[in-house]
């Protein structure tokens, strides 16, 4: 059912995702980048937990596709394009490794299991100086398509919002489909889903390899978009960071949470002016308290405001008092 | 025809025996009702029948064939489809989509061409939903189709989990207390669901502690107490079998 305020609606936000580089400020539009970034990742996060997965190792595939990306371009010499499939490529490998190995034996194995790799492929790039060391890899050269060569945040804006896009529809599309009501089955319960004759095993694996992938795509963007990138930014303490977005924007909200909860926790700290040195307490706090008083998240709130008013309009146009 | 044979089925938890050397047969097309006090070892025969357990000893046979050591969602693909003492639903999905989960089973492409919506998948997808429709109807659920799962009064929770299950397309349906906390009304409108179900040729059998509802409609009635099976028969003889009146009988369920 096509509502005309739905298509209007849909329209005018298209229009401004269009316009948002010559509207919005320059920062801003850094920071949109940013959370266009984070996004990606959450939205991994969240697909894993529709899944009852709960993963602490995203950011160890959020380093596959930055380092794909920054050794391929500055060692040898490739592209910038096929790094990106290059680095998905090695991270859904990498992913199927870890998932095939660990998720038979249980979400609390696969857990720990994937948290070690993530550390592990910090560590290594860290350690190894033919990855650059704790110095990473610099002067990375911008994207280009044929002649035109990136410079301004305008052109990673639209690369962002492109690859967004294809993140955000492809989940979209796979909830909507078989393999999300499997992945519903399963987050309803693991022996529930398999009376419904699911097979658990190869649909978490499914989900952990796509959003595997996916995350190692928003690390080629990074990588691309900073033209330098360093093993400190893939740590622990970024798996955590992507739990928070999630959890913010709400975890029962599988499109749109991610996506707000890393818009929030983007321009809050921004406008708090929060350093970098507050930043993890910032996190820390933020988590604690979601989960104490808004275990839903802000969409979660919405959603709650939403329902109640409608009650409230409702009560309001009947005559008939109800018991 | 025999669909279901259980031979010497013992299981152990540890030093506690829940199940003793069961032995009995299920006919297609039966319904069957599996009683025995709190504690009796139902749902444990239940878990083990649908492979969540394994048998310590003996074996279950279905169709001929021996299924004692698969898992859940093997023996579900065979058709043993069963519901659980707990309603267990997708709180926040509606109870359209609900159902649609059910049909799982039903479908074969594998993953990659339905993540890209080949022409067999949409087609496939296209009959699963009329398949759901259908057994909305069945269940006269159809006008709540849109109502979260959370939303709903316990008794149309059962009726939507038995929903579920009926999507599968199962050979042999196991309910497990499907009448528990309603309220009479309630229990007579499940009960001439069931019965429908029955006569849809599928075989059933049926965990209850509601005495009237279970004399009402089951054609055999198998006892069980302690992991033991104590008393096999039609409702009459049931109703005056020595052990089975001593073992708990007797005491009217509202």
């Amino acid at each position: 059912m096509r509502h005309p305020i739905r298509i209007t609606g849909l329209s005018l936000l298209v229009l401004l995702l269009v316009l948002l580089p010559w509207i919005a400020d320059k920062y801003s539009l850094q920071l949109i980048i940013y959370v266009m970034t984070y996004s990606m990742l959450a939205l991994g996060f969240s697909l894993c937990w529709k899944a009852r997965l709960i993963r602490v190792d995203l950011a160890g595939y959020w380093a596959i596709g930055a380092y794909a990306t920054g050794m391929l371009m500055t060692k040898a010499g490739w592209s910038y394009w096929p790094t990106i499939a290059a680095g998905g490529f090695i991270a859904a490998i990498i992913a199927w490794g870890v998932g095939s190995l660990t998720i038979p034996r249980g979400g609390l194995v696969f857990f720990s299991f994937a948290m070690l790799v993530s550390l592990v492929i910090q560590q290594t790039v860290a350690a190894s100086n033919f990855f650059g060391g704790w110095a990473g890899i610099e002067s990375m050269p911008p994207p280009a398509i044929g002649s035109f060569v990136f410079r301004g945040k305008t052109e990673y804006y639209f690369l962002g919002l492109f690859l967004l896009s294809i993140n955000f529809v492809t989940y979209y599309l796979l909830y909507d489909s078989r393999i999300g009501r499997a992945w519903t089955a399963i987050g309803s319960g693991v022996g529930f889903a398999k009376s419904l004759g699911v097979n658990v095993v190869r649909y978490r694996l499914f989900a952990v390899i796509i959003s595997s992938f996916f995350c190692a795509v928003s690390g080629s963007y990074l990588a691309s978009y900073q033209m330098y990138i360093i093993p400190d930014s893939f740590g622990f303490y970024q798996s955590i960071m992507i739990q928070m977005f999630s959890l913010v924007g709400g975890l029962n909200s599988f499109l749109a949470g991610p996506l707000v909860g890393a818009a929030i926790m983007t321009f809050i700290p921004e406008y708090l002016k929060v350093t970098a040195e507050i930043e993890p307490i910032l996190t820390a706090v933020v988590i604690i308290l979601v989960i104490l008083f808004m275990p839903l998240g802000i969409l979660g709130l919405v959603r709650r405001w939403w329902r109640s008013s409608i009650v409230i309009r409702m009560r309001s146009k009947l005559t008939i008092r109800s018991t | 025809m025999v669909l279901l044979e259980v031979r010497s089925l013992s299981k152990d938890f540890g030093g506690l025996r829940a199940l003793q050397n069961l032995d009995f047969d299920i006919s297609e097309h039966e319904l069957v009702g599996l009683i025995g006090p709190n504690g009796a070892g139902k749902t444990t025969l239940f878990n083990v029948l649908t492979g969540f357990y394994r048998p310590t000893k003996g074996k279950v046979i279905y169709r001929g064939e021996d299924i004692s050591r698969l898992g859940p969602n093997e023996i579900a693909r065979k058709g043993i489809v069963r519901t659980f003492q707990e309603t267990i639903l997708s709180m926040d999905s509606t109870v359209y989509d609900n159902v649609l989960m059910g049909c799982h089973i039903n479908f074969r492409a594998g993953v990659i061409r339905e993540f890209l919506h080949t022409g067999a998948a949409a087609w496939e997808e296209q009959r699963m939903r009329d398949h759901v429709q259908e057994i909305l109807e069945f269940m006269a659920l159809a006008p709540l189709q849109s109502e979260l799962g959370g939303n709903l009064p316990h008794g149309q929770q059962r009726a939507v989990a038995i929903a579920m299950a009926l999507a599968s397309n199962p050979r042999l349906l196991l309910l497990d207390e499907p009448v528990t906390g309603m309220n009479p009304i309630e229990t007579g409108t499940m009960m001439d669901h069931i019965k429908h179900i029955k006569n849809r040729g599928i075989t059933i059998i049926m965990v209850e502690h509601d005495m009237r509802a279970v004399m009402n409609i089951c054609e055999r009635i198998i006892v069980l107490n302690y992991g033991q099976k104590i008393a096999v028969g039609l409702p009459v003889e049931i109703k005056q079998n020595k052990d089975v009146i001593e073992a708990y009988l007797g005491r009217e369920e509202e």
